[in-house]
């Protein structure tokens, strides 16, 4: 304890003032009227000049305190000490002085030592520091940044990094809890200085109160106390710019806190395609970094969502977002949560490519058709969430979850198909509008009984709901005979497909400890899916209209599927091997129904067997073995029996005779790691092979192809391997990894069954730099081969990507950011060989803790229009010409509220 | 909840007379040290987290087995329920993970365990100092006494006290106790470290010889290299982009 506060006084005068010049000291003892050390005294020595900064000391166990002040400079010295009157003294020092100072007792009640003790400036009491910042401050601060570069001891580095005595805080509270996302950086370059009332500094600190001194956290965290009155406040960003040919960026973001409530306003306007609403943003609505990590398969749910994955950058010509987000946190009792946010966005997307299809079928060339495409789609989307989570007793919990997704758009694609054989030229313009509405609900309860009893019910009701009408405009009769378009060109055709699903589950799960190296785990539930799915095509805009429906089309299907399971996993633990073997039996009972009539019904059982097995070689180095029979069904689009257009030279028919889709998966994944010599190695292998699958199988004429949905035991297996290792020296990582993937598969094309083998391997070595002052650096190369062979195609790619991405502080307040790759792409069936290369940078500056910040980014700095890419199926090979958004130039300035 | 304590004392008086031939096995449970009530005074969070750990600790227990000269304290092994997420940082909440050996002649005890796929063995330069004091309870029907030991942790620029409370029960006067617990003058049925607590539930003084194996070979390192070491390696972890 003595030794601590020694260390703490040492450290502030060491550490804290070593900086300034012509220093002198000042030390002594502080004592009683008897003579006795007074420890832990504090002794503050505030400069009459404002502008100068506070020395500040604490007495050791023998009243020996030591003050760096600087020369000639006058000094009001303030002693103060709990149950002794406060001494000022006046002083200026010429040279290294000693003086003694003895505190008097004090005959003052309680109360008024109670409320000279508050105003202590800086007190230490065990590991927790509290400064009470009005005593260091000026008034002219506006936010906790400039507050915290005030007090003694306390660094803060001009992204927000916050050091207290040379150690970083890992974690900002306002009034002991966490501050939107514990992310200091928010909180210390947002919150403003008038609301601070005191500062704590919690050492070793653990996130629940009473698990404080916790042998493995060291961690610190500080906590802002707000003032009376102040406990309410806004803070945020807006960030607007412009550009050449009408770029401009509007970003406002909004916050807004109080203790029980929390809200955060995002906005984004733009023409330059870049989305400032990020995944990490989203994890935030979705309660932040913590809670998905003790969760896991709810983190790769949420990466994997479509509306994670449209953060994602694609190649565009023009994009244009109207973007807006809404979050909302209230505790509505200690016990009770809720969480709710609202993201909506109105996009423009405009995107154009030529491609070369080449088709092939029986070893022959049978077609080369060029086609350009370009779409022009804007769209509407909203993601309402709404989470509620209650915890009546330490022993049970409640979640629920009410999600609504809305959509809704139109697209206008222009197409022209031009087949170099025959030498016909067509064009095809489809106008399609589509909308979505998605409204799910979950509700988790989970209670525990004893230590041997705890159970899981959870229960879950979808709606969906989905309409898509299309209107094609062909210049030429297309799919004759399959399809009986009449008079003369253009032919109209139009086509509404609507779907519709209810979905409701039932899953219960209990948790029964045997013994301590047996537990059984039984499950059962019941899921039960209705939907609806009709498609009507009809030629319009012509005297006669040719009947569809005799013709094959036109489908009004419904499909229901119940499914009851009941099984358990079995969990037990021999030395460092734990294995968990399970199996559920399912029972599915489906019927199809198209036009109202029942055309199949079908009752199944299927039993699943699954294991797991984990090896814990050693407390660095595992191994896991997971294997799963898996089950699924297609939905009901895929049990519409008659035909349906489904591209502009595509027809599409579903089987009512399809049952489940059963494969094996199988993966065993290998990690070690020495954390010391920051090596790390990683490898894995997986294996699926299918026994049943849905498969279409195909007719291709010419461009022009029909697919049939079939339930097929064709054989089809995939193995990939991967596996990485990485070195860290010092402030650089060296890293390789590689990825190895094979596959076997036959599909039926023009009623023959042709093999395929699809191999990749790549592997991508780089390194990577994590210096704090120099500039940072990452270089990577990346290659990848490609072989695919089947039937009459054979095709190798190589693609090979060198890249770099630089990021360098410089000058004080300036912020270089850049990266650039170099793309070869090498046909080497064809020995063609297309290469481009990409490059983005900006230049930021911001004068520290000045509100105003600038920037100039250009982005595709070599203003390349298009790159170069093949990919290829089981009958098409396709080089494809992606146009890019042209070189953009952006001016943009922001201003922190 | 009330602690039953059972106690076989078979050969309490055979085993105070002859020094030589003392045998224990004593089970420990853990507990997380709960001092407050905490409704209202703590974030969901907070809460959340709080629950998260307790239903991973409340099944672990402890082992500690004793002769004359020599003890051994460690986890009786278990295996964490699918719903248990934070079975292993309940382990090793107040110094529960790894063995503790105690060899009382020496005065020395190692706390043996596998970091980072090395065995170490942590001793203190410093052995705890404790203070012996009159406040006393009954733990099971015997009277115990409060003993308290602190001791200063450094990390780079700050350090942490870390206090050290024991129940010691001079009627059961063998000299050890659960994890750094060791050398009072009775056996520990209660110690309290780190906000984790030890309570004994099974107390078996036995005839059979209980023979204490020394821990395997591994590197001898104080515990204030090894909170270096400690230190380091996180840095290596995190600083690790995945």
């Amino acid at each position: 304890m003595k030794q601590y506060l020694y260390i703490i006084s040492i450290l502030f005068l060491t550490g804290f003032f070593s900086v300034h010049a012509q220093q002198v000291s000042l030390e002594g003892r502080v004592l009683d009227s008897v003579q006795q050390p007074l420890v832990n005294t504090n002794i503050l020595a505030i400069p009459l000049d404002k502008e100068q900064s506070i020395a500040f000391s604490i007495t050791n166990e023998n009243g020996n305190y030591k003050l760096n002040l600087q020369k000639n400079l006058p000094y009001s010295i303030e002693i103060s000490y709990l149950g002794y009157n406060k001494i000022s003294d006046t002083l200026t020092l010429q040279q290294n002085s000693t003086k003694n100072y003895i505190l008097q007792a004090s005959n003052e009640s309680l109360d008024e030592i109670l409320i000279r003790y508050k105003y202590q400036p800086v007190t230490v009491k065990k590991d927790t520091i509290t400064y009470r910042t009005e005593v260091f401050t000026t008034g002219e601060e506006r936010k906790l940044r400039e507050v915290l570069k005030k007090l003694p001891g306390v660094e803060v580095d001009r992204a927000g990094n916050v050091t207290v005595n040379g150690k970083k805080v890992d974690k900002l509270l306002v009034e002991n809890k966490e501050f939107f996302t514990g992310d200091t950086k928010l909180g210390v370059n947002n919150i403003p200085a008038d609301a601070v009332e005191e500062v704590e500094v919690l050492d070793n600190y653990s996130e629940i109160p009473f698990l404080k001194n916790l042998q493995d956290s060291d961690k610190m965290v500080m906590n802002i106390k707000l003032k009376e009155g102040k406990k309410k406040f806004v803070f945020g960003d807006i960030e607007a710019g412009g550009g050449v040919e009408d770029r401009y960026v509007v970003h406002p973001t909004l916050f807004y806190y109080s203790p029980k409530t929390s809200i955060n306003l995002i906005g984004d306007a733009n023409n330059t395609g870049k989305k400032s609403f990020t995944f990490r943003e989203y994890l935030n609505f979705e309660g932040g970094m913590s809670k998905l990590i003790s969760d896991p398969a709810g983190y790769f749910n949420l990466s994997n969502s479509d509306f994670a994955q449209s953060l994602q950058n694609q190649d565009f010509v023009f994009n244009r977002n109207l973007f807006g987000a809404f979050n909302i946190a209230q505790q509505l009792s200690p016990k009770t949560r809720v969480n709710a946010y609202t993201i909506a966005n109105d996009s423009r997307l405009e995107t154009q490519q030529n491609q070369r299809n080449t088709f092939l079928a029986n070893n022959t060339i049978t077609n080369i058709e060029d086609r350009n495409i370009s779409n022009t789609a804007n769209n509407f989307f909203s993601l309402n969430k709404i989470n509620l989570n209650y915890t009546p007793r330490a022993e049970a919990d409640l979640t629920a979850n009410i999600v609504l997704k809305t959509s809704q758009g139109d697209a206008l694609q222009s197409l022209t198909t031009t087949s170099l054989g025959e030498d016909t030229t067509g064009f095809v313009s489809t106008n399609s509008a589509t909308q979505s509405l998605e409204l799910l609900q979950n509700v988790a309860f989970n209670k525990q009984f004893s230590s041997k009893h705890t159970s899981t019910v959870q229960a879950d009701f979808n709606v969906r709901n989905n309409n898509n009408t299309s209107l094609w405009q062909f210049t030429q009769p297309v799919f004759n005979p399959a399809i009986p378009v009449t008079g003369e060109a253009p032919f109209d055709l139009n086509q509404r497909i609507d779907f519709e699903a209810y979905d409701a589950s039932v899953q219960l799960k209990h948790y029964w400890v045997l013994h301590n190296f047996h537990h059984v785990y039984p499950i059962a539930g019941y899921s039960f899916s209705q939907q609806k799915f009709s498609s009507v095509d009809a030629q319009i805009n012509v005297v006669n209209p040719p009947d569809f429906g005799s013709n094959g089309f036109i489908n009004d299907t419904s499909f229901s599927l119940n499914d009851a399971f009941v099984g358990f996993e079995y969990k037990t633990k021999i030395n460092d091997v734990t294995i968990k073997p399970g199996v559920v039996y399912h029972y599915y009972y489906w019927d199809v129904s198209q036009f109202d009539t029942s055309v199949k019904a079908v009752s199944k059982s299927q039993v699943l067997p699954q294991l797991l097995v984990k090896w814990d070689l050693k407390s660095n180095e595992k191994i896991n073995l997971k294997y799963n029979l898996r089950s699924r069904f297609n939905d009901a689009s895929f049990y519409a029996n008659r035909l349906r257009l489904s591209g502009f030279n595509n027809v599409y028919r579903g089987n009512e005779d399809l049952e489940n889709q059963l494969y094996h998966q199988a993966s065993l994944t290998y990690y070690r790691f020495r954390l010391l010599k920051g090596l790390f190695y990683n490898g894995g292998i997986t294996y699926t092979n299918r026994l049943q699958s849905i498969r279409n199988q195909t007719q291709v004429e010419g461009i022009n192809q029909i697919n049939t949905a079939i339930y097929t035991d064709l054989p089809e297996e995939d193995v990939n391997i991967n596996g990485g290792v990485s070195k860290k020296i010092k402030r650089v990582t060296f890293s390789l990894s590689g990825n190895i993937g094979i596959a076997n598969y036959s599909r039926n094309i023009n009623d023959l069954v042709v093999d395929y083998t699809s191999n990749n391997v790549s592997y991508t070595a780089k390194t990577e730099t994590s210096f704090k002052k120099y500039p940072n650096v990452e270089l990577g190369f990346t290659q990848q081969f490609n072989a695919f062979e089947g039937g009459s195609i054979e095709n190798e790619f190589t693609t090979i990507t060198p890249y770099t991405v630089l990021e360098y502080d410089f000058l004080d307040g300036f912020i270089f950011k850049g990266d650039y790759r170099f793309n070869r792409f090498v046909n080497r069936a064809e020995n063609t060989v297309n290469d481009f290369q990409v490059a983005n940078t900006s230049l930021f500056y911001n004068k520290e803790d000045s509100p105003w910040g600038f920037e100039f980014a250009v982005d595709n700095i070599f203003n390349i229009q298009f790159k170069n890419e093949s990919s290829f199926n089981e009958f098409i090979v396709t080089d494809i010409q992606t146009f890019l958004q042209p070189r953009t130039a952006v001016f943009k300035v922001s201003y922190k509220l | 909840m009330k602690n039953i304590i059972l106690i076989c004392l078979l050969l309490v008086a055979f085993a105070v007379q002859s020094q030589n031939d003392i045998f224990g096995n004593i089970t420990y449970k853990k507990i997380l040290n709960v001092d407050k009530d905490f409704d209202g005074n703590i974030s969901k969070e907070m809460l959340d987290r709080y629950l998260e750990m307790k239903k991973s600790m409340d099944v672990l227990t402890y082992n500690l087995a004793f002769n004359t000269d020599n003890a051994v304290f460690n986890i009786n092994k278990t295996m964490a329920a699918d719903y248990q997420k934070m079975t292993k940082k309940a382990i090793s909440k107040g110094f529960g993970d790894g063995i503790h050996y105690v060899n009382l002649k020496d005065n020395k005890h190692i706390h043996s365990k596998m970091f980072d796929g090395k065995e170490y063995h942590i001793f203190r330069k410093n052995k705890l100092q404790f203070e012996l004091t009159n406040e006393q309870k009954k733990i099971g029907g015997y009277i115990c006494f409060k003993a308290v030991a602190q001791e200063t942790v450094h990390y780079f620029g700050s350090s942490n006290e870390v206090y050290y409370t024991a129940w010691y029960c001079p009627e059961i006067p063998y000299n050890y106790g659960p994890a750094l617990f060791y050398g009072l003058p009775g056996l520990v049925l209660e110690a309290d470290i780190l906000n984790t607590k030890y309570i004994a539930t099974n107390i078996n003084i036995i005839k059979e010889c209980i023979e204490i194996q020394q821990p395997k070979k591994g590197i001898e390192i104080s515990n204030e290299d090894f909170d270096i070491l400690l230190k380091k390696a996180f840095e290596n972890k995190y600083n690790k982009r995945f």
